[in-house]
């Protein structure tokens, strides 16, 4: 899971905040330990600690004495505003630059951008369709 | 049981006569906190056996003091029993069963747990009813390396254990290794080459160039200090200057463009400039720092070691 291009204990942090992120450790549960989480992964448990500080420290869980760390109230949607914020300019922004660079007309653009949101649309009306049939 | 602290003071270790001597160790001083996992790095001959050999008081240094445990090792009673070195040439009775090792490695070390020994040996596969010179050598080591972690010695020294184990036992050994040592917190130095293998259980480094200390400190400290920028030589010229020379630790030019590896502490200022000018900031492989820290053809000054320092005490 981990690669050498930055430190394991932000790699480890930004593990944890996608799974706060997409919902699979949602808000209130319990967090693997320190020492759960060096042994799963077969790192360092000063490594996993200074992990589980950053998220702290950004009050995405907390610390309960004597019964581990949880998953803070809120902290789902703090990650989703921030993240939303980030998304222009750190994907959206640089992927416009290089459609520039690469003379992809902003009509092509749109017309891919319509494309694309109106076949979600219509993939999300396929999905609800049988469930709306199954009921009597 | 809590692991015990080592500190060296000056130390020094000279082979043969006066006349013919070979430096083993020079000048070297440092502390190692307990309850850590250092690992002990360096390249063949720059020696990392001998400052083991010496922790464990097995031998005596040349000149400077060693102390574990605020005690010096060298025939220490107490120490002797608390210190495991594990060597690669191993120290275990080779006439005798795996068992009876296990029994007698019990009998000499009060932290000594026979259960978990005999369950590593079944854990790793191997018979504890054979003789150990009718173990492979792989296995050999496997079971030396095994009765060393069995041992929960307050300091366990471990020099290049793994030498003889293939890779899924390296690989379960360093799982095994972890594990008890989240339960059982103690002093663990592991010397290795096997940098890819072992950075990730580690927490400190201590590496050693020619002999002497290069620099003792916490890894993620010493992976964020390392840098690779690339992109437009002009550009990577200026970020160049930026920077102390001696912490410019390789430049690579391939046509129009430049890439340069420093060894320094990135300020806000340079790092934005980097950015601006569009260039590449990557961190350096841990193995690939390691040789360039290591390399002989490498000028490393003073200046680094000591900016390294200081940066593991804050």
């Amino acid at each position: 899971m981990f690669d050498g291009s930055e430190p394991i204990y932000l790699q480890i942090a930004e593990h944890l905040r996608r799974g706060i992120l997409d919902g699979t450790m949602p808000e209130g549960a319990q967090v693997m330990s320190t020492t759960q989480f060096a042994t799963t992964f077969g790192i360092n448990p000063a490594t996993a600690a200074k992990a589980f500080a950053i998220l702290v420290e950004e009050q995405l869980i907390y610390k309960q004495r004597g019964l581990g760390m949880f998953v803070s109230a809120g902290a789902q949607e703090k990650l989703r505003d921030e993240y939303r914020s980030r998304y222009l300019s750190e994907v959206f922004e640089p992927a416009l630059a290089r459609a520039r660079a690469l003379g992809i007309p902003s009509s092509e653009l749109m017309r891919h951008l319509k494309e694309f949101m109106t076949q979600e649309l219509t993939q999300q009306e396929s999905t609800q369709a049988p469930a709306e049939q199954d009921q009597p | 049981m809590t692991g015990f602290s080592i500190s060296t003071q000056d130390l020094g270790v000279s082979y043969g006569t006066k006349y013919n001597s070979a430096t083993g160790l020079a000048d070297l001083s440092l502390t190692l906190q307990p309850d850590t996992i250092h690992g002990l790095l360096g390249r063949n001959g720059t020696g990392k056996s001998t400052l083991l050999s010496v922790i464990a008081g097995l031998q005596r240094p040349t000149y400077g003091t060693v102390t574990v445990d605020g005690e010096n090792p060298f025939e220490s009673e107490r120490l002797a029993q608390s210190i495991c070195l594990v060597r690669e040439s191993g120290d275990l009775l080779l006439d005798q069963k795996v068992s009876s090792n296990i029994r007698l490695a019990a009998d000499l070390r009060p932290t000594f747990d026979q259960a978990y020994a005999h369950e590593l040996m079944d854990g790793f596969g191997i018979d504890a009813t054979k003789k150990m010179m009718r173990l492979s050598l792989g296995q050999r080591a496997t079971a030396a390396a095994l009765i060393g972690l069995a041992t929960r010695a307050p300091l366990t020294l471990l020099d290049e254990v793994y030498i003889g184990m293939d890779s899924p036992t390296r690989r379960h050994f360093y799982d095994e290794l972890l594990r008890d040592f989240v339960e059982h917190p103690r002093t663990i130095v592991l010397s290795s080459h096997l940098i890819d293998e072992t950075e990730r259980m580690l927490e400190n480094v201590v590496l050693l160039r020619n002999n002497r200390l290069l620099l003792n400190e916490n890894i993620d400290s010493l992976r964020e200090r390392a840098s690779t920028f690339s992109g437009p030589r002009i550009a990577i010229d200026e970020i160049a200057q930026r920077f102390d020379r001696a912490s410019i630790v390789t430049r690579k030019n391939l046509g129009g463009t430049s890439s340069i590896t420093v060894i320094a502490r990135v300020d806000l200022e340079t790092s934005m400039r980097a950015n601006q000018m569009g260039l590449t900031r990557e961190q350096v492989p841990f193995d690939l720092l390691f040789e360039h820290l290591t390399d002989r053809r490498t000028v490393v000054e003073a200046s680094v070691v000591e900016a390294t320092q200081q940066g593991s005490e804050s």
